[in-house]
């Protein structure tokens, strides 16, 4: 942990095995989001790509099949939060799953559906400072996340 | 048929096999998106949303035909009809909460006035849609929703109103009938408090009811049960344990709190906490899934510093301290159980001063 850094949040799988959780951990001024296993056994991994200096990580929300994380960052711009999935033990890179929101544009608060298909989610995705109702599955109705080829 | 039309047909059914592997590839990486709240008058806005427990369908407030006019609509989660489920919203008049029942099929909505933010009726309707029916009709005057949730039977809805000075505790059965009150009324003394759980199973409230006397209390919802009181005594935080066997609570008004529990079925209360020094207080607790154990945040050991311990609801072995040794200054934030219920993360300076780690 850098100096100043410390973990601000966390969350347990359903299936007990991986702790995922934010800190400023290799920053003292950027929340990212990390995950570990239960036990500490090994070193925790980030599940975010690298964030530039004016990016954090918002909130995430563990999938109830304990495959992956749903969580808002502003990577590219400061304050727009967009949505991305990224599988639990890594090996990936997030998967941005809204479309380009409008300039000024952000997500809002966002569930992940009980059999772990989709994510329901508020954004201003349309028009600035219009808050609307969205969802997104992947199309074969098996789960997410999906690899995008 | 001749060779050419075999090797034609050949070549015909691995183009087929090819394509079709592409496709299901191509199919596999599409995301399907939908717009849930379709679409809005100018200035319109969708908030508030929320997924039925089944997850099949979506809940949102929205202004969407006039704007200013908030009303509640459902839609299937993967896109379809919106349906709107409240009626007669105006720019003075609105939904402000609605809740979904567990099993799915119902949403209990609150309309207020905007300027005032008194409530003024409490309906049912269909989560696909048909005429919401009122379940507390006439409401009282000045009233306001402070507290209410549907027991996990989807037989009642179970709701605290405060009309200024007092506060009732109601219940009303979602199949229709007559509200009736559980706790508190005109007669209360003026400025009481009540707050209030629902037990899992559905059939019981539990509830803290200061008035004057404070009191932990346990109400039937269908009435097959006579109600009682667990303690009288400040205890305005408490839980109730998955399997219905115990109430757990934080007696005292202020620091130093006291943890305790006593039966759900009634019966002697018992302290969980060790005995503690000075001014310490447990501060937090949180029941384990499987209803053993409790975990709990308190500076029991040394006034000051916060660490986390454990102690077995049936007593069976000495409370334990979960978190190791603690520097000084140090102490224990954030905890939570595993939903297995045999380990507790936690966030602490254990080690470092202001260094919270996991």
């Amino acid at each position: 942990m850098v100096v100043g850094g410390q973990v601000n949040n966390f969350s347990i799988t359903p299936n007990n095995s991986v702790v995922v959780f934010t800190a400023t951990k290799l920053s003292p001024d950027i929340s990212e989001l990390f995950a570990v296993d239960i036990f500490g056994a090994h070193e925790p991994w980030r599940l975010n790509t690298p964030l530039a200096g004016f990016a954090d990580v918002g909130t995430f929300i563990i999938a109830p099949n304990s495959t992956f994380v749903a969580f808002s960052a502003d990577t590219l711009f400061d304050g727009e939060y967009n949505l991305s999935i990224v599988p639990i033990l890594g090996g990936s890179s997030p998967i941005r799953i809204n479309p380009s929101l409008v300039a000024g544009g952000r997500v809002g608060p966002f569930v992940i559906s009980p059999d772990s298909k989709g994510v329901i989610y508020q954004a201003e995705q349309d028009t600035d400072e219009v808050y609307e109702v969205y969802s997104v599955f992947d199309r074969s109705l098996i789960y997410l996340p999906v690899i995008v080829r | 048929m001749n060779k050419r039309s075999v090797t034609q047909l050949l070549v015909a059914s691995l183009l087929v096999f090819l394509l079709s592997l592409f496709l299901t590839q191509t199919v596999e990486a599409v995301l399907m998106y939908f717009k849930l709240s379709g679409s809005l008058v100018e200035g319109g806005d969708a908030n508030s949303m929320a997924l039925s427990p089944d997850g099949k369908r979506v809940l949102f407030l929205a202004d969407a035909y006039q704007d200013g006019v908030i009303e509640l609509f459902s839609v299937p989660a993967t896109g379809g009809e919106r349906i709107m489920l409240s009626q007669g919203s105006t720019t003075a008049v609105q939904v402000s909460r609605f809740l979904i029942t567990p099993d799915s099929q119902y949403v209990v909505y609150v309309r207020n006035i905007i300027s005032t933010g008194i409530d003024i009726g409490v309906y049912i309707v269909p989560i696909e849609g048909g005429v919401p029916r009122e379940l507390h009709d006439p409401m009282p005057l000045h009233a306001r929703f402070l507290g209410m949730d549907i027991s996990a039977d989807n037989q009642h809805l179970v709701y605290v109103i405060d009309t200024d000075p007092y506060q009732v505790l109601w219940k009303v059965a979602l199949a229709g009938g007559s509200p009736s009150s559980i706790a508190g009324n005109e007669m209360d003394v003026a400025g009481n408090e009540i707050l209030f759980e629902l037990a899992p199973q559905g059939k019981h409230v539990v509830y803290y009811h200061k008035s004057i006397f404070p009191t932990l209390n346990r109400a039937t919802l269908d009435g097959s049960e006579g109600d009682l009181t667990y303690i009288a005594g400040e205890a305005r935080i408490f839980d109730i344990t998955p399997d219905e066997s115990s109430v757990v609570y934080l007696l005292g008004a202020t620091a130093p709190r006291r943890l305790y529990a006593v039966p759900f079925g009634g019966g002697m209360p018992y302290e969980l906490n060790e005995p503690l020094l000075g001014v310490g207080t447990v501060q937090s607790f949180i029941i384990s899934p499987d209803s053993q154990y409790v975990a709990y945040r308190a500076d029991e050991i040394g006034v000051g510093k916060f660490e986390l311990l454990s102690i077995r609801l049936d007593y069976v072995s000495d409370r334990t301290i979960l978190n190791g040794p603690i520097v000084d200054g140090g102490n224990v934030f954030m905890y939570q159980i595993t939903p297995n219920s045999q380990g507790v993360v936690f966030i602490a300076d254990r080690i470092t001063p202001d260094l919270r780690e996991l």
